[in-house]
């Protein structure tokens, strides 16, 4: 059963920068590990074990962060960014295939409208709330903090999403503040795994042919062996294209029946159907 | 562009296959740092440094090279705010300043060693006569042009040179604004036909952050290739058939390259790699941290903390405290050099012979890096690159090649979907979207629909509502630079980035108000186009979202 969480509720997060812990990192980024006289003999297989990444991620982010070495001076006072922009927006963000982040702005209007409609006490009681759903429609409800403005979603497994936030009423209902755009989250390793077996082969194409005929290949010649297998019902299933804007609904005081529900987790699919695949993998698949 | 022509074309036809191909990439970047206001800025030492110690050597490799006649084929990003600082004047006239106030202090540290520390005597020696061979190139051979010099490689069809975003801004993350992707690559690419004269072919994707749909932006821009961390091509739908070892084609027709892990492992890791050899010059022991005070006037004022100059004269050693690094001895680091280029060939050739069996082609392996790795952090990079060429020049099983030379060769590649990914730690987009930087993502989204909702309304702005949007325009894309996530994930310099975001992203509102409510002031635009002299050529329409 696929499973979400909020891992971290973050009150104020989009007010400004978090504490600086540079002092301990500037210790560890001076400490540099000199490793044995001889270079190691290269037995490494496969190039992804995740220890050698682990390795080369630290590597890499030493090398990095050398460029950018120095000593701060003491602090100057910050400037400042507005706390908020005075509009409702939801923005979905993928980190990686098990997160996603979501950090919202509230209108005061909209805030307005709401105590005007619900009353102070009946405000004051509506709970702000965050609703995610996968691309089948599943979708798991998180009662956020009033003043948090960000937070962390777990999710397991791939697919894409979109989010909603508003205020659940006393009475059940939600009213609708601001809607995300789809999110897409990457599979990982696990993308092969729902892809139809046999796989398909890859189909080939010339580079230097122009872009729209590769495309034209990649759809329909496949090598003998690439014939893919019957495309499972669900990669039917409607995602909005990867390349299509970004537009956020603002619906203010929009009401809708959905009925209140805890903070329960919802399976976005049943772990046996196939995933669907979206933007450049449908192409292909079509 | 004929010399150019004729030279991959000959590339593309040598009698026989290798037994692989060994494409290396250097990825020289550093975000825009520019303080005219002030004579001696900390954040510029950043490029100075790269400068010292990362681009001259490696131009003078690619020249030494070139003079013995030795067939070198590398594949380099120059990023557009690297080419605007190595343009601006102002900075390599303090770049020169920088090169000889080292040369003073290396000089002060040759006479002061001469009497009671002849180790330390020598490797300061060293140090000063490198400095001094720097300065020859800088001044005499290259004129303060290091454009020119990479180009006059390009031309010759030993370097082929590519772009990369507009000022790095991470694009996985800012795909809900698809106008804010496609100005990152619009801009960059731009920048680089009016800096360079040719439409370049290929591009380094931002921290190797690709994500489905990117494609169509790079196309848009006459773009055909790119790289991708391993993954990005290992999880692939469907799963191309030679892995990271051949180039595969999107299905919007970008040729995209694969990362090797394993080549990679043995130059960028200082723990199970080359740079942490003892025998290599330490970066962490600097002169700035050991010679007094009074010394170090030339590059700072006397009330700041003290810092690193770059004059290091010691080597690694081992596992050992800084106080116990001892002296650097040139002619042993380049003893490791030579036996570590060698076996970086070795296992190359190895690495290819063993993929060839499944193979209908000679395996490709492409090695990308961080160009400062080379010079700056590991000191005898640049030689160690020049030591792998000579070597590959009578090694014929192995041939360095280009992403352009080696698609002329084998046009034919998979077809296949590419995942999201990226090079930064556990390949996704954790390093720029954390606790520690997670803050500013709201206020970029809200800039940049902010700025399309301006280049939607003034479809054709001219004068000074022009000049005001192409700054607020320059102003955004500065402050959506990676390196500032990255830099407060890694907590060095903290403030400083901090500073940067949010200095922009206030200009940017500062002239967004007042083209809304029109009251510009043209002080104030000038003010701005002075304090950021970068993308002259930029058009604000780009963010428009008809374009889009």
């Amino acid at each position: 059963m696929r499973k979400a969480k909020a891992t971290t509720g973050n009150a104020k997060k989009a007010l400004g920068p978090p504490a600086r812990k540079r002092a301990a990192a500037a210790t560890r980024s001076r400490t540099r590990h000199a490793p044995a006289a001889r270079p190691r003999k290269p037995s490494t297989p496969p190039a992804t074990t995740p220890p050698a990444e682990a390795v080369l991620a630290r590597a890499q982010a030493d090398v990095v962060a050398a460029k950018f070495q120095g000593e701060e001076a003491t602090p100057r006072p910050r400037p400042t960014l507005p706390s908020s922009y005075g509009e409702s927006h939801l923005l979905l963000l993928p980190r990686d295939p098990q997160t996603l982040f979501a950090t919202w702005d509230l209108s005061p209007a909209l805030i307005d409208g709401l105590k005007s409609r619900l009353g102070a006490r009946g405000f004051a009681v509506s709970t702000l709330t965050l609703r995610l759903s996968s691309e089948s429609g599943e979708a798991v409800v998180f009662h956020v903090g009033r003043k948090a403005r960000s937070r962390y979603l777990k999710v397991t497994g791939g697919s894409s999403f979109t989010a909603e936030i508003g205020f659940t009423t006393p009475t059940g209902r939600f009213e609708s503040a601001a809607r995300s755009a789809a999110c897409f989250l990457p599979m990982g390793p696990a993308r092969g795994a729902f892809v139809a077996s046999p796989a398909p082969a890859p189909a080939v194409a010339s580079y230097s042919a122009a872009p729209a005929v590769a495309r034209a290949a990649a759809a329909v010649t496949p090598t003998p062996a690439a014939t893919p297998a019957p495309t499972p019902a669900a990669t039917s299933a409607g995602r909005v294209s990867p390349a299509a804007k970004g537009t956020t609904e603002s619906r203010a005081g929009a009401a809708t029946n959905t009925p209140p529900a805890a903070a329960v987790v919802v399976p976005f699919r049943a772990p046996s159907t196939p995933r669907a695949l979206g933007g450049a993998s449908d192409l292909y698949r079509r | 562009m004929e010399e150019r022509a004729i030279s991959i074309a000959a590339e593309a036809s040598p009698p026989k296959d290798p037994a692989g191909f060994w494409c290396p990439v250097l990825h020289a970047h550093l975000p825009f740092v520019r303080h005219a206001e002030h004579e001696h800025f900390l954040e510029e030492d950043w490029l100075y440094e790269a400068v010292i110690e990362t681009y001259l050597p490696l131009l003078r490799m690619m020249d030494d090279l070139d003079r013995d006649l030795v067939s070198f084929r590398l594949t380099m990003t120059l990023s557009p705010p690297l080419l605007a600082m190595l343009q601006d004047g102002l900075l390599m006239k303090r770049c020169a300043r920088r090169i000889e106030a080292l040369l003073k202090l290396a000089a002060r540290e040759v006479k002061r060693t001469a009497t009671h520390d002849r180790e330390l005597f020598e490797a300061t020696l060293f140090a000063e006569q490198d400095l001094a061979s720097l300065r020859e190139l800088f001044h005499s051979t290259y004129r303060r042009d290091l454009v020119a010099a990479f180009a006059k490689h390009r031309a010759k069809g030993s370097l082929e040179i590519i772009t990369c975003g507009a000022t790095h801004g991470f694009l996985p993350l800012m795909r809900q604004t698809p106008e804010a992707v496609r100005a990152q690559i619009e801009v960059a690419v731009t920048d680089f036909r009016r800096i360079f004269g040719y439409q370049p072919e290929g591009i380094w994707l931002p921290e190797c952050g690709y994500y489905e749909g990117v494609e169509s932006f790079l196309l848009d821009a006459g773009l055909r290739f790119s790289f991708l961390e391993s993954h990005g091509i290992t999880d692939s739908v469907p799963t191309p058939r030679y892995g990271v070892l051949a180039p595969i084609l999107s299905t919007r027709g970008i040729a995209f390259f694969g990362r090797d892990m394993e080549s990679s492992r043995q130059v960028w890791s200082a723990e199970v790699g080359y740079p942490g050899d003892p025998e290599y010059r330490e970066f962490y022991k600097d002169a700035g941290w050991e010679v007094p005070v009074k010394e170090l006037l030339d590059f700072m004022k006397p009330h700041e903390p003290r810092r690193p100059v770059g004059l290091k004269r010691h080597r690694v050693t081992g596992k050992v405290g800084q106080h116990l690094k001892k002296p650097y001895v040139r002619a042993h680091a380049m003893e490791r050099v030579r036996a570590h280029a060698a076996h970086f060939v070795e296992e190359r050739l190895l690495q290819a012979e063993r993929a060839r069996g499944g193979m209908e082609r000679p395996p490709l392996i492409v090695s990308p890096y961080d160009a400062e790795l080379f010079g700056h952090w590991w000191f005898e990079g640049p030689q160690f690159i020049e030591q792998v060429f000579r070597n590959l020049a009578s090694t014929p099983g192995l041939v360095p090649v280009t992403p352009p030379a080696y698609l002329a060769r084998y046009d034919r590649c998979d077809v296949a979907s590419p995942e999201m990914s990226t090079w930064g730690a556990d390949g996704y987009a954790e390093v720029w979207l954390n606790e520690t930087n997670d803050w500013i993502y709201p206020h970029y989204d809200a800039a940049a629909r902010r700025m399309i909702a301006l280049a939607n309304r003034h479809p054709d702005a001219q004068g000074l509502t022009r000049r005001a949007l192409d700054q607020a325009a320059r102003e955004l894309l500065l402050a959506q630079s990676s390196d500032w996530a990255f830099i407060m994930k890694m907590g060095t310099m903290v403030e400083y980035a901090h500073r940067r975001v949010i200095e922009h992203l206030r200009r940017f509102a500062d002239l967004a108000s007042a083209i809304e409510g029109d009251r510009l002031d043209e002080r104030a635009v000038k003010r701005y186009e002075k304090a950021w002299p970068v993308f002259p050529a930029i058009d604000y329409r780009v963010y428009a979202t008809a374009r889009a």
